[in-house]
């Protein structure tokens, strides 16, 4: 009756999807690419219904359903309103969106966090490039890094690789414990202020997220860890 | 009562996790196989918010949750089985499933078997009680969800593991930093904690998800109800309690705090308020209870020595709050002690007779003036007068100050987390005032206090009605000494006095006793 029958693998591409999206929300180049996120957002909504009865999903789909739905004048207006909210416009107060800004206010202790971060991206195997023009704390780049490692661990899933999927459940865990689970939530409070309904519900689901997988992470770690 | 301020809002500082009391909508499932459930889904109650319905075999059968709450959003579910044979953790996961807040399903239990006009009238009393819990429902943020899995003390298989194992949901508290004290000292949350997850770092109450056992505890010691802890937070089981006594009839008489784990329940009269742990029922609760009419109340445990280690603080909170009611000429077992049982006897409610005269009632459980309030309105109601005792659990304390060794230097007061001690300052005279009915016996005056070892304070755990009545007096005073050059008070006589004590051939009166701090560094 009921039983829970999700896979982990599920579980992880869920992770991998939500974060790419999340990403792509913040990262601001909604010219080229607000109809794909809409359309993305869409079906990830339609795939992710089995994981209704996990307590991020009521964030999650609030914020899947309300970007698949939107319409060609809230598309339009999207650039816009991001601007408002985060771009350097001289008039503004905008909200920042790299970690130092929240955390390390100091500017020797700047490159402490960069050096983290960056240290968790090259252990991981890969490098962040200025190409996009984001550094390595933005918010865009370190959802697309946890994007990446949930997709190497349903990708060990899927390979029968318990002990690779394990490892990047533990990378995940340092990467949420030691970065985003620390400025998420402070983020989430400055755009909540801002009163702009579309990143608000954005920045919600990504914090429902980010501090859902830390928890789960850690509370299956001990299983992991013990399963013969 | 404090009206919880998140609910009035739907930005809150949090953000938007919260649902306006007007936006509640909530369903109440009756198991058809129970012999009251046609009264209960009879029952008359606010249709714009709330639906009943009756479905049968629901004990057995959590999938037809799904199927009654799927026509429509439903945030609060009220679950009123008959059976004890259902897997709460699975019926909890239907509920979320069916788009039900994380702690918004509460699981109640109505009669099976027994069909007379009293289990009827009690099972709707009961139901009111959880609707009115359920309206003041925190809602939860990310972070007071635990997740926890089932059989995880088991050793379980790799292969096992490619499958999620089944979640169950757990709360745990966070601060609400728009009124914690912590940043003035307050380690009242800290101190209680009995798996050291709160801890005060530089004025914020950081919380250890992973330490965090659930109890509760931290809620009855906070005396700003800063601790929000959804699902059992003071609000929501304040509004029960005052929900079930505003019921006037014969069916509220009996209320009994259950902790979450306990496996049997009472029957009979009693109504269940549940609660993490019974140490999270402050004796403050047991004496507001049968003060606001109740004819008893009691504490139902888990087990005898429970993860929390709280055996002895309950059994001293029971003892504290029958001694009040043998003081105050009221029969002391109206206060009960309902030891958890593995054995299949079920408790009944007590042969007592009481008054079954009932006010409308405000109940005040929890913060830093529930224990001097629910005492006052239990002496108010008997006008018996309670004569002041000494016990070792009292809630409410004397601080008892030294008046040769006090230095009034305003430790104590700075420290008191409730405002029960003050210093005032004029511009001859520096006071230190007790209001005794602010105090919540926590100690930290005396912990903080740099002549203890001089005997300068000690407290003494005394309930004295009459100390909690005249208001703010003075426990002891000396002149004060103003800055030769702002002309600020910026110490006291005697505080001057030690430090010349202590310095010695070092101390000069230009130095330490001329120019306050300010001035001292500008000069």
């Amino acid at each position: 009756m009921g039983e829970n029958t999700a896979k982990m693998a599920d579980l992880a591409a869920l992770r991998q999807m939500s974060y790419s999206l999340m990403s792509a929300v913040f990262l601001g180049n909604w010219r080229d690419t607000a109809e794909l996120v809409c359309e993305t957002a869409g079906e990830v909504l339609a795939v992710s219904d089995w994981a209704i009865g996990m307590s991020f999903y009521p964030a999650l789909s609030r914020f899947l359903r309300t970007f698949s739905e939107l319409d060609t004048e809230s598309l339009a207006d999207i650039e816009s309103r991001y601007q408002r909210l985060f771009g350097p416009t001289p008039s503004s107060n905008p909200v920042p969106l790299n970690e130092t800004s929240y955390l390390m206010p100091g500017a020797e202790e700047t490159g402490w966090v960069l050096a983290s971060v960056e240290r968790h991206y090259s252990s991981a195997g890969i490098e962040s490039t200025s190409a996009s023009g984001n550094i390595p704390d933005h918010i865009s780049v370190e959802l697309e890094f946890i994007g990446f490692l949930s997709g190497c661990e349903a990708d060990a899933w899927a390979a029968d690789d318990f002990k690779e999927a394990r490892r990047m459940q533990d990378r995940q865990r340092r990467f949420l414990d030691k970065h985003m689970s620390k400025w998420v939530p402070i983020l989430q409070r400055e755009i909540v202020d801002r009163n702009d309904d579309l990143f608000t519900l954005a920045v919600q689901a990504t914090h429902v997220q980010v501090t859902h997988d830390l928890d789960f992470l850690r509370s299956l770690q001990p299983l992991m860890r013990s399963a013969t | 009562m404090t009206i919880n301020p998140r609910m009035n809002t739907t930005v809150g500082e949090s953000g938007v996790y919260v649902a306006e009391p007007s936006n509640i909508s909530g369903m109440v499932l009756v198991c058809g196989d129970s012999s009251v459930a046609a009264g209960v889904a009879n029952m008359n109650i606010d249709q714009g918010k709330w639906q009943v319905q009756l479905i049968d075999g629901l004990c057995g059968n959590s999938d037809a949750i799904g199927d009654a709450v799927s026509t429509e959003q439903v945030d609060r579910l009220i679950l009123a089985l008959c059976q004890g044979e259902y897997s709460t953790t699975e019926v909890q996961s239907r509920s979320r499933r069916a788009g039900v807040e994380t702690f918004g399903t509460q699981i109640i239990e109505i009669p099976s078997h027994v069909d007379d006009h009293a289990n009827k009238a009690v099972a709707i009393t009961t139901v009111r009680g959880s609707i009115a819990r359920a309206e003041a429902l925190i809602s939860a943020t990310p972070e007071n969800v635990k997740t926890t899995f089932s059989g995880s003390d088991e050793k379980i298989s790799r292969r096992a593991l490619f499958t999620i194992p089944p979640i169950e949901y757990r709360p745990v508290p966070t601060i609400d930093i728009s009124v914690c004290i912590a940043g003035s000292g307050c380690t009242q949350c800290e101190k209680s904690c009995p798996h050291s997850a709160l801890k005060n770092v530089a004025g914020v109450v950081n919380v250890d998800v992973a330490a965090c056992n659930s109890c509760g505890i931290c809620v009855a010691a906070c005396p700003q109800r800063a601790v929000e802890f959804p699902g059992y937070s003071p609000v929501e089981i304040e509004h029960q309690v005052e929900a079930v006594l505003a019921t006037h009839d014969e069916t509220a008489k009996d209320i009994v705090f259950a902790c979450s784990n306990s496996k049997e329940l009472p029957f009979g009269d009693w109504q269940i308020v549940p609660v993490a742990c019974a140490a999270m029922v402050p004796a403050s609760a047991l004496l507001a209870v049968v003060a606001a009419g109740a004819r008893s109340v009691g504490i139902l445990r888990c087990v005898e020595e429970c993860a929390q280690r709280s055996r002895e603080t309950v059994n001293g909170r029971i003892d504290y709050a029958q001694s009040i009611l043998g003081r105050a000429g009221l029969n002391p077992n109206r206060v009960l002690d309902l030891p958890s049982s593995d054995s299949d006897q079920k408790i009944a409610s007590p042969s007592i007779s009481s008054p079954t005269q009932r006010d409308p009632v405000s109940i005040d459980i929890f913060g830093r003036t529930a224990a001097s309030n629910s005492i006052l309105a239990l002496n108010a109601r008997t006008h018996v007068p309670i004569e002041p005792f000494v016990h070792p659990y009292s809630p409410i304390a004397i601080p008892i100050i030294n008046s040769s060794t006090c230095t009034m230097c305003g430790t104590c007061s700075a420290a008191c987390p409730t405002g029960a001690l003050t210093q005032v300052n004029s511009d001859e005279w520096v006071e230190l005032t007790l209001d005794a009915a602010k105090c919540m016996a926590c100690n930290e005056c005396v912990a903080g206090c740099p002549e203890i070892s001089n005997g300068a304070i000690e407290l003494e755990l005394r309930t004295d009605v009459t100390a909690m009545t005249i208001g703010p007096v003075i426990l002891n005073s000396d002149q004060t000494v103003s800055c030769d050059s702002c002309k600020n008070v910026f110490t006291s006589a005697r505080t001057l006095g030690k430090l010349e004590s202590l310095l010695g051939e070092d101390y000069t009166y230009e130095t330490y006793g001329a120019l306050c701090p300010d001035c001292r560094t500008l000069n």
